[in-house]
């Protein structure tokens, strides 16, 4: 299996309503997708599902060839999945520092060397070595989704899904995200940090189209098309949703 | 024959209790099922209302207009501690303490008041008829009726007016509520104070069956809890439906078992439903 | 501003005082005072009991009468079969550890206000059960413990190290990398599973640690009075843990012992005419530190000094 992710005929119902149907999608080794489209499409259900928060009715998903469909939710991260989730996740009533630890420390809980030097080296990664000491409902909205970042690397995943992780951050900050996510997946594996594959999900084109290797576009719960960016602009329905959010 | 008719009575006695039951039920799943207030204090609304109705029918000598005066003040009271804590009503654990500690007050104003003692209320009614071999007062029944003419206003108000239909969306949706005139807090304001009438007028019904003490808010307000939850929140019917079930199995449980025992059995069941009643919702969360 | 170990130092010295002007508090006051102090720390114990599952992990449980009538009559039997001392309380820690798992198991199930509602039927069935069970429990006109201390400033001293000994261990298990979990489930625990935690494990372990903690503060209370009851496991004993704890401050070790020091005291000193307002008092009470201090007095306390120290700097909890 050369395929990081595998999803078949992935499929959502709750209450009688179709939310996704029918997806397929692979993810190679080393590969980072973006999956755009209008809002209510899906997008963000199907990063739920590939975190294990939602279960699916049809379909399976596959990791590295090992069958999810049936795992509990805490197990997705163990195998290699991080999740960063629409709304900023960190606890608010703890510091920086013990939401690093918090992320770290799960798999090695009483080795207190090496957490602390991973969340260490977390906190110099996202440039907040400084206000490890302060609680998390002080910092500012780009602050705690760059502290999602670190907490989703701490387990060291193989596989990050971002949902809308530049949304509502200044554009600096949002530059600094999208620049270290394509430094850790072109990292060398042996980097502390590094990831084999990502899945974002993104309104803002530009973004999409300058991170992503591969684009899928969603609508009405299911792929229209997926293909490189360059691809992809051509395609009917996204032209028509391209032209449509002009300028958005 | 005997064991026949003691049944009969058993499940006909349950009936009229749970029709009470219902009332006070009825006023916690407004509270609790459609404004989402964990209400502590509902079984105190209740002990203040037997209470209150105690006093006023020794003051004017007449138990009837306890009827009208007791709800009216006991929403009054219920009006006053939403308004006290309005600011923690999100949030459930510190509306637990919150109302928590209007349970303390109520009760503890009541035993200032009125002493520890038991009261008893003689029945405005004295007339009684004999069911399956047994004397049954006219009142039990008279308070069984006022008690569905309230649930049946209450259902009225529920579903055709417009303050109703603002109770049942006020949760769900906010900014719609907002949007259509009545002020979102005036709605938490008046439900609560709905929901608290009912349990004073539950208060008032019972007033002449039972002995009145500060503690017997506490009582019922467990059990009371159970039967909004178990019937499923906001579910003002299923409230009722599972308020007379439970009254008619706990009636039919003393009537075999003693009485401390035929309560453990009782709780045991609903504690079972409580935690096994399997989640209609397809997520894992 | 301090950084993390100045900090660490002035907490130290900050409880090392009061705990030292309690340890020679015998040599200077009259025997209603040391016995007053000596309930006042038994109370403390079960408060931190509930501190654990409340302030820390974020359950909202009324059982804690459970433990505490399960930890009186396991010493009770204890003494009556002449295990001594040590062993009937390392009894009580057992069995109330081993009770906290399997309510735990079981409450955990559910949560919100249907976990408020499990666990104070809970506590409600175990007194029925009690009531009802005279030859186990002698009802209640309850049983008598059979004493084998020496004085009341001997039982001070008894009472006064198995605090201290229950406060430091709790103080250990919410610095530690537990205890960071218990904290981050009771911040979001939908995050905490997300991140891998086994969020329903932590919190019946939480359980059981509490139990322990309860059912030692029970066992104490029976060994201190000489008598216990089925009145014991009466849910006012999880309320009054509650409201000490609320009023000192939830989510802290000193608080819950500050909360059943200063509402003990004040109940004491109420006399007979205005002790009937106490519940009063204390219901406004509750509804006042509800609205307007969450953090209880520890939690004013920290918020003052913040302010006066640096102006703005976060302090953590303790």
């Amino acid at each position: 299996m050369s395929d990081l992710l595998s999803i078949r005929g992935l499929g959502l119902k709750i209450d009688g309503k179709e939310i996704l149907r029918g997806v397929d999608m692979e993810l190679a080794s080393g590969e980072i997708k973006g999956v755009m489209g209008p809002n209510g499409a899906g997008k963000s259900t199907l990063l739920r599902l590939l975190a294990g928060e939602l279960q699916p009715t049809t379909g399976e998903l596959t990791l590295c060839g090992q069958d999810m469909s049936e795992r509990p939710e805490r197990e997705f991260s163990r195998d290699g999945i991080s999740y960063i989730s629409q709304r900023p996740g960190p606890f608010r009533d703890l510091t920086v520092e013990e939401n690093l630890r918090g992320a770290a420390q799960r798999g090695s809980l009483f080795s207190r060397k090496s957490v602390r030097g991973k969340v260490d080296r977390l906190a110099k990664l996202i440039d907040m070595e400084r206000k490890t000491d302060v609680v998390v409902s002080e910092l500012s909205y780009g602050e705690m989704r760059t502290l999602d970042v670190a907490m989703a690397l701490a387990s060291e995943p193989l596989l990050l899904l971002a949902d809308e992780p530049t949304a509502g951050v200044s554009g600096g900050v949002a530059g600094d995200i999208v620049d270290l996510f394509k430094d850790l997946c072109e990292s060398n594996r042996n980097t502390p940090f590094h990831l084999d594959g990502l899945i974002f999900v993104e309104h803002d084109k530009g973004t999409v189209f300058n991170l992503a290797d591969r684009v899928g576009f969603l609508h009405d719960g299911r792929l229209v098309v997926e293909g490189t960016p360059e691809s992809i602009r051509q395609h009917g329905v996204v032209a028509q949703y391209l032209s449509e959010h002009e300028f958005d | 024959m005997e064991l026949v008719s003691q049944i009969l009575f058993g499940l006909l006695n349950g009936v009229i209790w749970g029709i009470s039951l219902a009332l006070i039920s009825s006023g916690l799943n407004v509270i609790f099922g459609l404004l989402g207030i964990v209400n502590v204090a509902h079984g105190s609304f209740y002990m203040m209302g037997a209470f209150l109705a105690w006093f006023l029918s020794l003051r004017l000598g007449t138990f009837w207009p306890a009827l009208l005066l007791v709800p009216a003040i006991v929403g009054f009271l219920g009006i006053l501690a939403e308004f006290l804590l309005k600011p923690v009503e999100k949030d459930h654990s510190l509306s637990v303490l919150g109302t928590f500690g209007v349970t303390l007050a109520l009760q503890g104003t009541a035993l200032v008041l009125w002493g520890g003692a038991p009261k008893r209320l003689t029945s405005p009614i004295q007339a009684s008829f004999s069911l399956f071999g047994t004397g049954y007062s006219y009142y039990r029944i008279l308070a069984a009726g006022v008690s569905i003419v309230a649930l049946i206003s209450l259902w009225f108000i529920l579903e055709r007016t417009n303050f109703g239909l603002k109770l049942r969306a006020v949760r769900e949706d906010a900014d719609l509520s907002v949007a259509s005139g009545i002020p979102v807090p005036w709605i938490y304001s008046l439900g609560f104070g709905l929901g608290a009438a009912l349990a004073g007028l539950s208060g008032t019904l019972v007033a002449p069956m039972v002995s009145i003490t500060p503690e017997m808010g506490l009582r019922i307000f467990a059990v009371v809890f159970l039967i909004v939850i178990a019937g499923g929140l906001g579910r003002v019917w299923n409230a009722v439906t599972f308020a007379i079930a439970f009254s008619v199995v706990r009636g039919l449980l003393t009537t075999f078992f003693d009485p401390t025992s035929g309560l453990i059995a009782t709780f045991i069941l609903v504690l079972v439903f409580l935690l096994f009643r399997p989640n209609p919702v397809t997520s894992r969360r | 501003m301090f950084t993390g170990s100045k900090r660490v130092l002035l907490a130290t010295f900050a409880a090392l005082v009061p705990i030292t002007l309690i340890g020679v508090f015998p040599l200077f006051m009259g025997r209603f005072q040391v016995v007053l102090l000596t309930e006042i720390i038994i109370w403390g114990v079960f408060a931190l009991s509930f501190d654990l599952i409340y302030g820390y992990t974020g359950m909202l449980s009324f059982g804690q009468s459970i433990f505490f009538g399960v930890g009186a009559y396991v010493l009770t039997y204890g003494m009556t079969w002449e295990l001594g001392l040590l062993l009937s309380l390392v009894m009580v820690l057992l069995s109330g550890a081993l009770l906290g798992l399997i309510i735990g198991a079981v409450a955990v199930k559910v949560r919100g206000a249907k976990f408020f509602l499990v666990t104070l039927v809970g506590a409600i069935l175990f007194h029925l059960v009690a009531l009802d069970n005279r030859w186990l429990t002698g009802g209640d006109d309850g049983l008598l413990v059979p004493l084998q201390f020496g004085g009341v400033v001997d039982n001070f001293y008894l009472i006064y190290g198995v605090g201290l000994f229950a406060a430091l261990v709790t103080l250990v298990i919410v610095r530690s990398p537990v205890g960071l979990v218990f904290r981050m489930i009771k911040g979001d625990k939908k995050r905490a599973e997300l991140l891998g935690y086994w969020t329903d494990g932590y919190r019946i372990l939480s359980f059981a640690i509490s139990g322990a903690l309860a059912g030692l503060a029970g066992g104490l209370y029976g060994y201190t009075t000489g008598f216990v009851s089925a009145d014991f496991f009466h849910w006012s004993y999880s309320a009054d843990a509650v409201i000490w704890t609320v009023l000192g401050g939830s989510g802290t070790v000193a608080g819950p012992f500050i909360g059943a020091a200063l509402l003990t005291f004040i109940k004491e000193s109420l006399s007979s005419t205005w002790g009937v307002i106490y519940p009063v008092f204390v219901g406004l009470l509750l509804i006042g530190l509800v609205i307007g201090f969450p953090g209880g007095i520890v939690g004013l306390v920290k918020r003052v000094a913040s302010w006066t120290v640096s102006g703005k700097e976060g302090s953590t909890d303790e």
